[in-house]
């Protein structure tokens, strides 16, 4: 079912949402560990709210309903009527869960279908404060006779000592809100101001301690007072957005704005007195919509739910100054959020990267002209421009920088699920949140790292029985590592669990026809543990739905390999293992040796360069064909580099001497007879372009600092392509 | 520009077209207009090892590689040394940008639909196949280029599957 909004404010909203909801995960891993944090519980209560505001906005309503519900538990939580628990918690995830399910379908265009009935059910119980919810969560949904599209919980629940009636709910608009204020004490007269004086009931402070955006049931009552004492018609407060549609649908509103925990009969009661003491009927102006709207400050009564409406007469009561404030502090929070960031799409921030290398080339020749004129005003000028151009560069770069924070962030959520799954106890440690790298790069080693956490809990700690056989503590430790370490960030996962036995890893490979004994036996450990990257290798014996299949791990490897990284382990048998991956700060920016073959220049990737020297010409042999250079007692095959890249080149095999630059590809070495060396540089990568891509042995280009291209070699593709072709 | 040719296109039978000209060897070529970004003076052009033959090389423009077709080797024409007239027009073609190497180019020429010849079939299949048609202006021939076949659909399908 698609459905029809608009798509500007959908977007937003997606964005907007997304983000919480990222926020959401983390703090609900946070909240485990601190049970208690107010400042937490009120957040993660903000953060459902906002989600089914702007969902009830675009009137999302499987959505808003599961919201709401987890907002309910959160509040019963903050007013201490109930405390954390893990059954809870795995409650409350699931219903993340659900809800990041519904946002990936509002995404994809789509009606999000209601969430479980089981789940809402789960979520209506734990939203009881702990001394009234005797009933285990199953029978309360057996309770329900509704439809789960309709939370109603007003007929199911049991009357909670406080009732939770949230006007910071932003059902109700500032503007409303006042007016119903004024209309209430205008026409009420005195007896609603010193409301919670006069209320023979109201019980010790409980609106204080409820931060005063609450209602009390007993508040509700006064208030039911003290209109009926007022004696006078509350009518034209009710004509402006009272629904109740005072009749007896009165049940059925009440329902479908059930959130504020007010019964039918108390609604039904709140009626007739309004009714007995207004006398004069109250007119309903509009037709209920069950969906609540978004934010506060909507300009759309209209919209407020019937219940909502319900609240309205009652919140006048709870001191105004204290709503108000509520309200006060509420939009003080939001406008400097709202204000401190610019989004930005990245093709833009490329595009400015892009134009600022230009700038860059440009600033170079200027350089360049510069140093040659001796006009000493130019110079000045130019190494001006020098400073500023170099600023603005690595300002760019930083826009494009994220902390990998982005990617840690999901894994306490990770490892706290997994260790629950697998009965294991885990304390997830995160060092070096705030390093920055790329944004492409934050994205792509997500997928790496979360498989490799995931082979930490399940394959590196033990169970906590079996940890303390061995004389570790129970709980295990997992850590993640993020730091810069010169132009490359290095990230670790280290566990102190089981570690790996390199002769079991020996003989997988064997048994797996990996490999043959021999090659085995001769495998240093170093290179035995390495063997977890190759293909079909699994040293757990049990398969299960976190891991063990084999796959993953050589997945790893091509994924980090992709972005010019290396990965390595080091693990000791009893003690634990550890990965470290080392990746490049940025995509963008290669190192390269750059070498010139006629009057072309091409450049070589570092990473493949292993070293550079003058050849001998007369060292060099011919084996089968090919000719090799021998090199500390080692064969070296040799090519001609201008022979392959350079058509019509004609290559001179008699010189004296040349340059050779020895590359090595995976393990073999080759070397590269070339004409002349320029030395390293750092390039910003250009795709060659739909038409060139794929060319055999291009990795891409860049533009050198006079303006020329300059092709990237891949190496591994060029010697495939070449040395084949040639032998 | 393109609101302007929508303007005159506007109530007409007989549409305004506006055609780029260039000239390689002795003959005038048009080019759509719309389909032309820039036209570059010539600039060097690296060559790429292992790509097709039709391609020369890549340029550097203002920071972005753009791939350049050798127009003569597509024309079956001789290759020429380049001039001081020698330009690198910028297309875009099927989404992608490419530059293509002219001997000059000339001007903006407003022709009716009306004006277009269908080709004549002179048999040179292997330049035949891109040539929308011609026009006789002022004297002298005008060859329109359809740029979508300045390669053939196989050569697209294989810059695409790369």
């Amino acid at each position: 079912m698609s459905f029809d909004v608009d798509q500007d404010i959908l977007q937003d909203f997606l964005i907007e949402a997304g983000e919480i909801l990222e926020q959401l995960s983390e703090q609900l891993v946070d909240l485990e560990q601190s049970p208690d944090d107010p400042d937490l519980l009120n957040a993660i209560f903000r953060g459902f709210h906002t989600v089914k505001g702007g969902a009830g906005f675009l009137q999302l309503t499987p959505l808003v309903d599961c919201c709401h519900v987890a907002e309910n538990v959160f509040d019963t939580l903050r007013k201490h009527q109930r405390q954390v628990t893990p059954e809870l918690m795995d409650v409350v995830l699931s219903a993340l869960d659900t809800v990041n399910e519904m946002f990936d379908e509002v995404r994809s265009g789509q009606m999000p279908d209601p969430a479980e009935t089981e789940l809402l059910n789960q979520l209506e119980y734990y939203a009881q404060p702990e001394s009234e919810a005797g009933e285990p969560p199953v029978s309360a949904g057996a309770d329900i006779t509704e439809p789960p599209a309709a939370p109603v919980e007003e007929s199911v629940v049991p009357e909670p000592p406080v009732a939770a009636v949230n006007d910071a709910e932003g059902d109700i608009t500032d503007a409303e809100f006042e007016s119903l204020l004024d209309a209430l004490q205008g026409e009420g007269g005195p007896p609603s101001t010193p409301a919670t004086a006069s209320d023979p009931v109201s019980t010790s402070g409980d609106v204080p301690a409820s931060g005063g955006d609450d209602i009390t049931e007993e508040e509700f009552e006064a208030l039911l007072d003290q209109l009926h004492g007022a004696g006078q018609s509350p009518t034209s407060v009710e004509n402006e957005n009272t629904p109740p549609a005072a009749q007896s649908s009165a049940g059925v509103a009440g329902a479908s704005g059930g959130d504020d925990l007010i019964t039918d009969d108390e609604f039904e009661a709140l009626l007739d007195e309004l009714h007995g003491s207004g006398g004069a009927p109250v007119q309903k102006s509009e037709p209920s919509v069950p969906t609540a709207p978004a934010v506060s400050k909507s300009p759309e009564p209209q919209k407020a739910a019937p219940a909502e409406v319900a609240s309205t007469p009652a919140t006048p009561s709870p001191a105004r100054p204290a709503a108000e404030k509520k309200v006060v502090a509420k939009k003080d929070a939001a406008a400097p959020a709202a204000e401190a960031t610019v989004r930005v799409d990245t093709s833009r921030l490329d595009d400015i990267m892009n134009m600022v290398g230009e700038l860059v080339l440009v600033r170079n020749r200027l350089v360049r002209l510069g140093g040659e004129s001796s006009d000493s005003e130019l110079a000045k000028a130019v190494s001006n421009l020098d400073v500023v151009t170099a600023d603005l560069q690595t300002s760019v770069m930083k826009t494009r920088m994220q902390p990998i924070k982005k990617v840690f962030g999901r894994f306490p959520r990770v490892v706290r699920d997994l260790s629950r799954k697998l009965k294991k106890e885990i304390n997830l440690r995160l060092i070096g949140e705030d390093t920055d790298l790329d944004k492409n790069l934050v994205e792509a080693l997500a997928d790496p790292l979360i498989h490799l956490v995931r082979n930490a809990v399940d394959h590196g700690v033990e169970l906590p029985d079996l940890r303390e056989q061995k004389g570790k503590p129970r709980v295990g430790e997992v850590v993640l590592a993020a730091e810069q370490e010169g132009d490359h960030i290095l990230l670790t996962i280290t566990d102190d669990g089981a570690g790996m036995n390199p002769d079991v890893l020996r003989r997988k490979a064997v048994e797996k026809n990996l490999l043959d004994q021999d090659a085995a036996d001769r495998l240093s450990d170093q290179e035995a543990f390495n063997l977890i990257f190759a293909a079909g290798l699994s040293t757990k014996e049990q398969i299960s739905d976190v891991s063990g299949r084999g796959v993953g791990m050589d997945v790893v490897k091509t994924k980090i390999s992709q972005l010019n990284g290396t990965i390595n382990v080091w693990s000791e048998e009893g003690k634990g293992s550890r990965i470290i991956i080392k990746v490049p700060l940025t995509l963008a920016i290669m190192p390269t040796l750059m070498i010139m073959l006629g009057d072309q220049t091409f450049a070589l990737p570092l990473v493949n360069v292993n070293e550079i020297f003058q050849l001998d010409i007369s060292r060099a042999n011919i084996v089968d064909g090919q000719e090799v250079l021998v090199i500390r007692e080692k064969t070296l095959p040799l090519f001609y580099l201008k022979e392959w890249l350079v058509p019509g080149a004609d290559v001179s095999r008699d010189l004296k001497s040349g340059h050779v630059v020895v590359v090595s590809v995976g393990t073999q070495k080759v070397g590269f007879v070339v004409d002349q060396l320029i030395g390293q540089e750092e390039v910003v990568i250009k795709p060659l372009g739909d038409m060139l891509h794929g060319t055999p042995g291009m990795a891409g280009a860049t533009i050198t600092g006079d303006g020329r291209i300059a092709l990237i070699l891949d190496i591994p593709g060029m010697l495939k392509h070449y040395a084949s072709s040639t032998r | 520009m393109a609101n302007v040719v929508q303007a005159k296109n506007a109530g007409s039978e007989d549409p305004i077209l506006q055609y780029v000209t260039f000239r390689l060897a002795d003959e005038t070529y048009g080019i759509n207009v719309m389909q032309v970004q820039e036209v570059l003076r010539y600039t060097e052009i690296a060559p790429v090892p292992g790509a097709p033959a039709y391609v020369l090389g890549i340029i550097n423009l203002r920071g972005n590689v753009v791939t350049v077709i050798d127009t003569r080797q597509r024309f079956g024409l001789m290759n020429a040394d380049t001039t001081d007239s020698t330009r690198i027009v910028i297309i875009e073609v099927e989404k992608q940008v490419v530059g293509i190497l002219v001997d000059s180019v000339s001007e903006v020429v407003y022709l009716r639909e009306s004006e277009i010849e269908t080709t004549p079939n002179v048999g040179n299949e292997e330049s035949a196949k891109f040539i929308q048609g011609v026009c006789n202006k002022n004297d002298q021939l005008l060859i329109l280029v359809e740029l979508n076949k300045l390669m053939s659909d196989e050569e697209w399908a294989e810059v695409a599957a790369l």
